[in-house]
């Protein structure tokens, strides 16, 4: 008969039998066995390795979403009274969403003391801020005793405003052109002045970012100062955030679950020419530790893609995070004022 | 010379040698149903946070997000608690397949079942290298 070897799984079925037959009353584990079941505790230290890290991972991303979404608002600690200027409070809609937002409507003075609202500026400020910043104030006071009205209002979520989830201008657009439609058909305080003649905006960081996806659907912003604005914000977001690295993929999407918030599409850049041919004022700290300069650079060069562009840059030197103002004073003041006196022409009520 | 063993070359080792189709599906659908679960359960989680997300939307934002949260929270749990009672009844189903000498089945289900964990750990494994 010849030689006939035994199969793999009669390999594995027999020495059971022959082991327990060989020595009676002794349950050896025989080596097959034993790497069988070796096998299977692996495989079941994997499985629930594996489900209990990346349900972890999965919950942890939804917390940090939770978190970074939304933070108590700052309050109003100060208001444009402070600077001896007249002002109104004032609420009105987001357009799209219709969220409560507050804020100030501060006429223009005009060099004969009169009160002016011909020229009015949107003051769109940035994350975790409001319209009591002192950035924002300061700089509204100086424009508005330019002889430019100014509509200064919290974001949505921010301030006195609804609360809402930060979504780095992928909502916050709706909140300037809210204002937008404020200006042109809502109940200005001081009828007696009318109507705005043209309408314009300046933004720093997040809002110079959401006041440029606003101004390129909407062509009733007739110019843009973009201070510090970012041209994506999820590179920022991968470099500058307290978030862990390997959760911010997840965070994201965990975002974009919970509030619908992508924030992959919220990219300035890919937008900015629709502005043209309403020209554009771009100015960056070259020092700035949060929006890197090349942002303005990229912006810039995006705005400028299409014929007609009127594009203008700033570098101001050494300057870090919007404080171009800060460190420039009063010659920040003079070019803002002259750009938007190319823009939007002369305040015609002063004749 | 002698031979050194013989085996019978009996019906049940013929079947134990060969994997049919029908097997070879079971096999699958074994492996297979905790995955399935899981993504089943994970996508309806997403679906249904985005429906009660535009549902709630002139509730205001803090209802909005307790709603969407509470959504997202049970159906994790759910695809968690599911996955999980799926994985234990494919382990028994391959004990069982041990006890029975079906070896073949248990070796191919044992190591779906390692793939179906190297799945489930994707999300963790992409965060972690793929950046």
């Amino acid at each position: 008969m010849p030689l006939q070897l035994p199969t793999r799984d009669a390999r594995a079925a027999l020495p059971a039998q022959t082991s327990s037959s060989r020595r009676p009353g002794h349950r050896l584990r025989t080596p097959v066995i034993s790497r069988r079941s070796r096998i299977i505790t692996l495989i079941v230290i994997l499985l629930v390795l594996s489900e209990v890290l990346t349900f972890c991972f999965v919950g942890l991303s939804v917390y940090i979403a939770m978190r970074v979404e939304y933070m108590p608002p700052l309050p109003i600690t100060k208001t444009p009274a402070a600077f001896g200027l007249q002002y109104r409070d004032v609420t009105f809609l987001s357009r799209e969403d219709h969220l409560r937002l507050r804020g100030w409507f501060i006429p223009g003075v005009l060099p004969n003391g009169h009160l002016t609202v011909q020229r009015t500026l949107i003051m769109v400020h940035g994350t975790r801020s409001n319209r009591a910043a002192p950035l924002l104030l300061n700089l509204s006071s100086a424009l508005a005793r330019r002889g430019f009205a100014i509509l200064a209002f919290d974001m949505r979520g921010m301030g006195e405003s609804a609360p809402a989830p930060l979504s780095e201008g992928y909502f916050e657009q709706r909140d300037v052109l809210g204002a937008v439609d404020f200006l042109r058909s809502g109940s200005l305080p001081y009828p007696e002045l009318g109507r705005p003649r043209v309408i314009a905006g300046w933004g720093d960081s997040m809002g110079a970012a959401t006041l440029i996806l606003a101004a390129a659907q909407e062509p009733a912003i007739r110019a843009v100062v973009s201070d510090s604005g970012f041209a994506a914000i999820v590179p920022l977001l991968e470099s500058n955030t307290q978030i862990p690295g390997v959760f911010i993929p997840s965070v994201l999407l965990a975002v974009r679950v919970l509030y619908g918030i992508d924030f992959y599409a919220t990219r300035p850049a890919d937008v900015v020419a629709r502005i043209a041919p309403r020209p554009i004022f771009f100015i960056q700290g070259t020092a700035d530790s949060v929006v890197p300069a090349s942002n303005l650079k990229v912006l810039a060069m995006a705005a400028s893609a299409v014929p007609h562009a009127h594009v203008q840059t700033w570098m101001v030197q050494g300057a870090d995070h919007i404080q171009s103002f800060q460190v420039m004073g009063v010659v920040y003041v003079n070019r803002v004022v002259n750009f938007f006196t190319q823009a939007l022409g002369p305040d015609t009520s002063i004749a | 010379m002698a031979p050194v063993t013989e085996y019978p070359q009996t019906k049940q080792n013929v079947r134990r040698a060969q994997v049919t189709p029908a097997r070879l599906w079971h096999i699958v659908a074994v492996v297979a149903t905790p995955l399935v679960l899981l993504v089943v359960l994970v996508v309806a989680t997403l679906v249904g946070t985005a429906f009660v997300r535009s549902l709630t939307t002139s509730d205001g934002f803090f209802i909005q997000q307790r709603d969407a949260i509470l959504v997202v929270s049970t159906g994790l749990m759910l695809a968690a608690t599911a996955y999980t009672i799926a994985i234990i009844v494919a382990l028994r189903k391959i004990s069982h397949w041990h006890k029975t000498n079906k070896s073949r089945e248990a070796v191919g289900a044992t190591w779906g079942l390692g793939m179906t964990a190297v799945i489930v750990s994707l999300p963790l494994l992409l965060a972690m290298f793929i950046r």
